[in-house]
This record gives C-alpha cells, structure tokens and sequence, in this order.
C-alpha cells in the first residue's frame, strides 16, 4: 500500500464580484494547484469535484473541459462537508492504488439569483417545507439554534463575537480575506441584526472563488493521519446543538494517535459561531467553552481558522468545504505567508453542512501532518 | 392544525414526512393531526419575518411563522391564522385561494352585466344590493333601475354604441347610468372628477361623448374645458326614470365601459373594458376575499376607477351587499365602516399607512371587519394592521387592463408580496428586449388571460396603443416586479418610477418602505433626480407626523443600517403634503419636474477616505 501525500494546495482568489463562471474558476484552481506542486494537467489521473454552479456539467465535462484523462473521479455535493469527503475516498483510491495524481477542486460562483435559488430549493425539505413560510436562506434557523445553544451553555453575544473576532485578527494578515479590517466588540454588536442574535458578521460574506488540492502517491508533504465522517447522526430529530463528530471524535484521535491538546491549529466549518463552537466541543477541543473563548481565543490568539475563516475570508459555495483544507495544508506546508503559524505541525479539520430541514446533518474531520 | 407523519407500528411522530419511520424504520405511515406547540425560540429575519421553532406535545420540532410577537413558552395554534399570535406552519394553508364563487362556472353568455344581475335578481330579489346613504336597492330594484334608466336613455335619442361620460362624485346616479348603459348596450365613461382643462378635453373628445353627466358642483369644469356636448345635470336635468326596456343582448365582448388611465405620464387613454371583464373581477377578487352572501361591502374609494366599480361587481356575484361611501377620510373611516355593518371593504395606496398613524381609539376595533383587499400593502403593516383593528390585510396585483392577476389565499399573505399567479393567468418577466430574466431579478410584468374577455380588448381607437401594450401578444403592465424561485411576486417600481444610481437599479418602493418606519415620518416619496456625474441621485420628499419635524440628517443616518448605501437619499424635501392623485397614489411625475430646489436638504458625498460615506451626516469641519 502507497501512502497517500498532499502536496498542494492552492486558493483562487476569493471576490464579491467577477465575470468569471465557475468553471473559469475550477480551472484556475487547478491550474494554480497543480503549478504550486510543480506537475502538469498530463500528469493527473484523479479528479475530485464540488459545485453547485458547475451544473448542468458534471465533473467529466469539468474533467473534458481541462483536458484531464482520468482511471478516478468522482463528485461529492455534500457543502460544507464535501472537501473532507473527497479527501477521504482519494486517500483511499491512492492508497488502493486506483490513481496516483488526484486534484481535488472545490469552486462556486453564485450571482444574487443563483443564490436566492439555491437556498430557495436546496433540497425538498426547504422547498416544500420552508422556503413557504418564507425562509430566505439558512441564517433565521442558525439564530434559532444559537439561541438553544446560548440557553444550554449559558453563553452571551459578546461570547460568541470572540469567533469572529478572533478570525478577524488573522484574516488581517491574509490578503485573500474579504474583510480584513480590524474589528472591535463594539463594532460587531453595532452592526445590523440579521436575524436575532445573530448579526452582519455572525453571517458569511458571499463570494466566487475555487480551492484545490493535489495528492499524490508517496512524497513529502501532508500526510492524513486520520479521517472520520458521521452523516444523519440524529433524523434530524436532535436539537441540532450536536453534530455527529460527537460521534465519532473517540475514533478520530484515536486513529490520530494525538489528543485534542496537541494540535498546532484548527480550520473548524464556520458558516456561524455556533456551528464552530459545537464542532469543538464535540471533539473535545474545547471542555468549556466559556473559557476556550476568552483564554484560547481572545487572550492567547490560538490558530481557529487563521486564513480569517468563512467569516472574514468569504464562503465561495462549495469551496467553503475546501476552504479549511487548503488553510491547513498551506500552514503544515510553512508557505502561509504573513499568517505563517510558528511550527505548525498538526492542524485539525472539519466539515459540515447539509441542512435537511433544521440543521446541518453531514459531518466530518481530519487531522493532517506535515512531513518535510 | 398540522399534519405530522405517525408511526403505525410505534407510533412516534415526526415532521416533515420522511419515506419511513425515523425511529424504528417502519414504512406504514400515516397523517397525525396536530393543533398547537410551545414556541421555544423566535427570531425575526432582515425582512421582517418572525421566524419561530416550536414544540408539539409529542416532542416533534417543527419551524414555523409567527403572525405576533408572542413570548417564548407560549402556546400557539398552528395555522389558526385568523387568531393574532397564531403560528403559520407549512402543510396549514394552501397558496391559492380555495373559495369557489358560485358564478365562477357561468356560461360564457351569461357573463354579461344585464345577465348576472338578472340571475341574482332572480335568486336574491328583495335582499339589499346596493346603499348609499338613506338609499337602498335591493337585487330587484337594481334590475328595474338599469331597466328604466336604459328606458329614459332611448327616450333622449340614445343609441346602442353611444358613449356617456360621467363628471361625479359617489353618487347613485353614477351606478345608474352605468348600468342602463349596459342594459342599452350603450358605453359608459366614468371620468376622474379631478380632470381639469386640457386633460377633461382630451377625454371628452377622445371618447366622443354623446352626452357627460354631471353633478352641479362640476359645471363649471366643464365649462372652461369648452367642449360643447349635452350636460345632463345631476338634480336639474338628469333624466328621471323612463319606460323599463328589455336588455339589448349583448356579448360577453361588447365594451360596456371606457375608462381612461390617470396617465402619470402622456395623455390618458380610453381602456375598453368588455362586458365579462366584470363577470371575472367580480368572480376573481371575490374567491380571494372569499366573499359569500353573509358579507357587506364598503368602499370609499372613487366610484369613477375600476376599484370601486368592481366591488359592486362583487357584491352581485357574491349575492353580498354593496355600501358605497363618500370618500376616504381618515377621522371617520371607522365610523364608517362601523355604521355599513361592512365586513369587508377596499384601501389603497396611502390609506393603510395612514390609519396605522392615527391615534389609537376604542373605535378601532368596534366594528365587523373581518378582511380588506389592500394592494402594495407595505410589509411591517400586515401584522400591525391586523393586530390594530383585527382586519386581514390581502394583497394582489391587478389594473384596469387586466383582471385580478395575483394573489393567494387569505391564510397564505406573505407580506411584502403581490401573491403568485392565479389560476386562469399566465404571467412572465421579462427584459426591455421581452426576453424571460431570471428568478430573483427584476424585470417587467407581462400577463395574459385564458379567459376569454377577462381583460380589456384595448384602447379606444387607439390601435397603436393597444398594439405596443399587447406587443407579442403579452399585456406589458409597465410594472417592474421580481418572481422569486418560489413563485412569488414582488412589486418594485412603475418603470416610469425606477431610479438607477451608478450602475445600481435602486426600487423607489423598497426606500419608501424603510423611511416609512421611521417614527417621524407620516408618508413619503422617493425618486429620481437628474445626477451631475450621470443617471440619477435618490431624492425622497418626506411629510413629518403631526406635530413633529424630520431632520434629514438624523433621517439618512437612520437608513445607513437598514439600506444598502447606494440607496440612503442624497436629497431630502420635507414637505407639508405630497401630490397625489385621486385614489391616492403619489405623482411622481410631479415631484420628479419639482426636483432639487434651494430649500432642499443635500447629503454632499463626504470626500474621499471617508469609509463609511453617506452612513452619517457631514457637519462642518
């Protein structure tokens, strides 16, 4: 068996606003992956593929399109957990022998219909059951789970204001952050109510942009010491305040072979707070999140998603799934600028996403090495 | 009540229906009725919608609209929507109204006015039709009224085809003559009493006019109008009721009635509406107020537009009462209403911002009331309004060329929105090319009807009018609307009315709406404003609350987190009232030609590296 080696990653700028489709984007993506590994689109016998905007294609047109021959391929349209889903089937698909050069890409660029549309008809769930009411995307039901989870855990606004807070003063030093600006307390509980309690920075700025990856058999780079993904954990009948990597966290750091206290950094899905503080404290990053917040976070400055996050680098559609992948790897493989985290070595990452009608139901993580 | 999905064989419930049962995988499921949750969280999103999570008593969570701002741990009804504090939940209420009229299924020659009031007559005789005042027409009267007027017409020399303009107020003898010209298979003409001058000429000439009836106090008018055509005066020289004559027969596409635009911009012109445009306004807006012959209708909106002419029509295929008031005054509206006994009644435009401005009073819910149809209703005012005076407010989309177009069922008002398409209509939206945009983007209504003479079949000898509206055989409305993905609609602007700010398309109405709520203001207008740099600058004219005064800054200031920044006005004019015209719509056209004058407030851009430009009032340095 191969072992399996990320060897690139590569972020195709993030934009409020371009003319270019989503396949334009996909394809500077791998363009860019590819470059950064030093291999070419002959070389590549692997493609892995997410976006909602690449419709009607598919990822052989995208496949056609980049002139890529394949023996592997696949597309995942899970959101905000596909990233970690591709990684965890392309792993294996090296390790298995199946390919030997897989580019992973995660892209969207979804104009103001698109959006409206996408979110309008997610899936049947939100179209029968939801969107009537009406419900205008997902951040009225993430108000409504932030406020069972700051019942359940006795947390206020200004606790929750220390995610975005704290991203903000890493995406500061990420030039591809949409927002970048330093942001004070005062200014995160001024801005306009989105929908109760959640405010304008609680929520992701809406971009166009694509994320890459390329794995490869053997070589140096980052290595997935492990990868865990529980979807549907609960119906859908839960409070929605617990994701599946509950379920799974025993398995994950035990295949690891580290704890939750070695991990260097953490690129955690944040489409909100909420969501990032739940996934922490599944794995049990985070005993107590009173403190994990205002010590870990607001006092320490520790790494939670220092390319500033969704939050303030964007949410491109399906490359927020990618987004935390390419942070990490990007850091274990010392070329993350400015933002450089001082002897990163093992970085955490989850996925998740898929509101079927109340929450999010798909999830995921891995913990990722970097090998020099 | 809701319907969950049960568990034959566990028996544990859940919602929405899955294909098995989540907890034990069993495939026999089968509908649980559910009547009422316990609100356990409520938010309220960005365009005002109070979101809540709720609980049934087995345990099932289920997301759902408040209607009231009800505290968390109370008990709601799911989908009792008529109770304040009810909770709208999916599954509760069909989109599209479920009331039947009973004429809906007429035969196609029957949909004529003699027709149906004939047929009612026949059903409902003695029972009130119409009042007004002291007066009152039964189902019978109406008919032998039409019978005699049509009676007394012949006897001046009136022919079938012949126009008869009308210059009045409210007033019975308006209705009159409208119907015995439709009994004669003559063409009434109502005009809007606040024509003067060159626009009463055009109107007079342009529809031919045999003779114009009118009232004493509009003598005068037409005098300095100077078209010389037969004045029958209400009280002088009206006729008095003549010979009954049988009803000329006539085809649901004769035109029975010319009524002529407000003409905000250009020259009025003459729509023609055919006899069975009547029969579907009264069958269509009817199903959506779900009108039945327990209900008596008020309106005080001006017998002369299609609005009011309309409710009568209403009324007559409803079997319901019609009461006809003299117009809108805020102070006595109630009273009013009150007094008819009106279980429905009719406002536009201004009105309902108005009524909500007024000082709260026992009045105002000491009456019957129970539903009132309330176009471009703005979105805050539909649960206010209803927790105020306990009236459903229903929006819709309709104008004198067409029909009742959208709508939806009472229970389903989603507010902010005209309705989706109703049954019968075909509705696109479309570019200045005709070509379909997306959903989510704003384009122009177009419409059509799959029923034969439910619009109007063009305007009066004006060919090329009637072809540029029905260009591609589509009706354009000169409405900019968005279809969201869902189906509904939402009005923007007239095209006339839409404001384009560097490169941003900016809705006069969504600015509109955001200044109305602001404490201070009692009613305003936004629109365009020539730029120096080029296309246009926002201008609002703002009406303070009585007693009270705007500033422009603070007002701006206001905006800055509840707009985008290239909508908050540059311009600001308070002024003591806006123009309007008479059924209450703002002229645009009248402020827009006004425009930037030296008393007007001007929100100069701060200079560059002012990085929140526009969010704040610029003071000297």
């Amino acid at each position: 068996m191969t072992a399996a080696s990320i060897v690139a990653a590569y972020e195709e700028p993030y934009a409020r606003r371009t003319s270019r489709t989503a396949e334009q984007l996909l394809a500077a993506a791998v363009r860019g992956a590819l470059g950064a590994a030093g291999l070419g689109h002959g070389d590549v016998d692997g493609l892995g593929v997410s976006s909602f905007s690449l419709a009607p294609d598919h990822a052989i047109d995208l496949a056609w399109r980049l002139g890529l021959r394949l023996d592997w391929i696949m597309q995942d349209p899970h959101g905000g957990a596909s990233g970690i889903n591709l990684l965890q089937h392309a792993v294996r698909a090296i390790e298995a022998g199946d390919a030997r050069v897989v580019v992973l890409v995660a892209g969207d660029h979804l104009d103001r219909a698109a959006f409206a549309r996408l979110t309008a008809t997610y899936n049947r769930a939100t179209a029968e059951a939801l969107t009537p009411l009406p419900l205008r995307g997902p951040n009225a039901l993430f108000a409504l789970l932030t406020q069972r989870h700051a019942a359940a855990h006795g947390l206020a606004d200004a606790d929750y204001a220390q995610v975005p807070l704290s991203q903000r003063r890493w995406a500061a030093r990420n030039p591809g952050a949409v927002y970048r600006a330093p942001l004070s307390l005062d200014e995160y509980l001024a801005a306009p109510v989105v929908a109760a309690p959640l405010r304008r920075f609680d929520c992701v700025p809406v971009v166009a942009g694509a994320d890459a990856l390329v794995l490869t058999a053997g070589g140096p780079g980052v290595r997935v010491r492990a990868v865990a993904s529980r979807h549907n954990p609960d119906g859908q009948e839960g409070d929605g305040i617990v994701t599946g990597l509950a379920q799974v966290a025993d398995r994950l750091w035990a295949g690891a072979g580290v704890g939750p206290g070695e991990i260097d950094l953490a690129c955690v899905y944040d489409d909100y707070p909420v969501m990032a503080l739940a996934q922490l404290a599944d794995l049990g990053c985070a005993p107590d999140l009173h403190a994990f917040l205002h010590g870990r976070l607001a006092r320490d400055g520790w790494p939670l998603n220092p390319s500033g996050g969704q939050l303030s680098a964007g949410q491109a559609g399906a490359a927020g799934g990618m987004h935390g992948l390419v942070e990490a790897v990007l850091q274990l493989l010392g070329r993350a600028g400015e933002r450089q985290v001082d002897r990163a070595r093992l970085a955490l990452v989850t996925g998740y996403g898929m509101v079927l009608y109340r929450y999010g139901a798909c999830a995921n993580a891995a913990v990722l090495e970097g090998v020099a | 009540m809701i319907e969950l999905a049960g568990c034959a064989d566990c028996g544990h419930p859940h919602f929405p229906p899955r294909a098995v049962c989540p907890r034990c995988h069993g495939t026999d499921l089968r509908p649980v009725p559910c009547r009422e949750a316990v609100v356990e969280q409520v938010t309220v999103d960005a365009a005002g919608t109070r979101l809540a999570s709720v609980r049934t008593a087995t345990g099932t969570v289920v997301v759902g609209r408040l209607d009231a701002d009800v505290p968390v741990g109370s008990v709601v009804p799911l989908s009792a929507w008529r109770e304040p504090g009810a909770a709208f939940v999916p599954g509760g209420a069909p989109l599209l109204p479920t009331h039947r009229s009973p004429l809906r299924d007429l035969p196609a020659p029957d949909r004529t006015v003699p027709r149906l009031l004939q047929l009612q007559a026949r059903r409902y005789g003695d029972k009130p039709l119409v009042v007004r005042g002291a007066t009152t027409w039964s189902y019978r009267d109406a008919v032998e009224r039409a019978a005699r007027m049509a009676g007394a017409m012949a006897e001046r020399g009136i022919e079938p085809g012949d126009r008869i303009a009308l210059l009045a107020g409210n007033r019975l003898e308006l209705l009159e003559t409208v119907l015995g010209c439709a009994w004669l298979g003559a063409i009434a003409v109502p005009l809007n009493t606040a024509l003067r001058g060159a626009g009463l000429r055009h109107a007079l000439t342009d529809s031919g006019a045999r003779v114009v009836v009118v009232e004493p106090d509009l003598t005068g008018v037409l005098d300095e109008a100077g078209v010389p055509v037969e004045r029958w005066v209400v009280g002088e020289t009206f006729p008095a009721p003549g010979p009954e004559l049988p009803a000329r027969p006539a085809a649901p596409g004769d035109t029975v009635a010319i009524l002529y635009t407000s003409g905000t911009t250009g020259l009025p012109k003459g729509v023609c509406c055919p006899q069975a445009q009547f029969h579907w306004w009264g069958v269509t807006v009817g199903e959506c107020l779900e009108i039945t012959d327990d209900d008596v209708l008020y309106t005080c909106l001006p017998l002369f537009h299609t609005n009011a002419l309309n409710a009568f029509f209403q009324a007559v295929c409803a079997g319901a009462t019609y009461v006809l008031g003299e117009r809108f005054s805020a102070s006595r509206f109630w009273a009013d209403v009150r007094e008819a006994g009106a279980t429905v009644t009719y406002l536009l435009g201004a009105m309902v911002q108005i009524l909500l401005t007024r000082p709260a009073a026992e009045t105002d819910t000491a009456h019957r009331v129970r539903i009132a149809l309330s176009p471009a209703t703005p979105a805050a005012a539909h649960a206010a309004f209803r927790e105020r005076f306990g009236v459903l407010l229903v929006d819709g989309y309709g104008s004198t060329e067409t029909n009742m177009v959208l709508g939806a069922h009472p229970a389903a008002q989603r507010p902010g929105y005209m309705g989706v398409v109703l049954p019968d209509h075909e509705v696109r939206v479309v570019d200045a090319d005709g070509l379909d945009v997306p959903d989510g983007e704003p384009g122009e209504l177009v419409c059509r009807s799959r029923q034969p003479y439910a619009y109007a079949t063009g305007y009066f000898e004006n060919p090329a009018a009637t072809a540029a509206a029905y260009r591609d055989l589509w009706f354009h409305t000169g409405d900019r609307v968005v279809r969201e993905p869902d189906g509904w609609l939402r009005f923007l602007d007239r095209l006339t009315d839409s404001i384009r700010r560097r490169g941003e398309n900016i809705s006069s109405l969504e600015v509109e709406q955001v200044i109305a709520t602001h404490p201070a203001v009692a009613a305003v207008a936004v629109y365009a404003v020539p730029s120096e740099l080029s296309e246009d600058e926002v201008m609002a004219a703002v009406v303070p609350r009585d007693g009270g005064r705007v500033d422009p800054a603070e007002l701006t200031a206001w905006c800055a987190p509840r707009l985008a920044r290239f909508a908050i006005p540059r311009y600001v004019d308070v002024v003591a009232q806006l123009p309007l015209t008479e059924n209450g719509k703002v002229r645009k056209a009248v402020l827009r030609e006004r425009g930037v004058t030296a008393t007007t407030w001007d929100r100069t851009p701060p200079a560059a590296g002012a990085q929140h430009g526009g969010s704040a009032p610029v003071g000297p340095q």
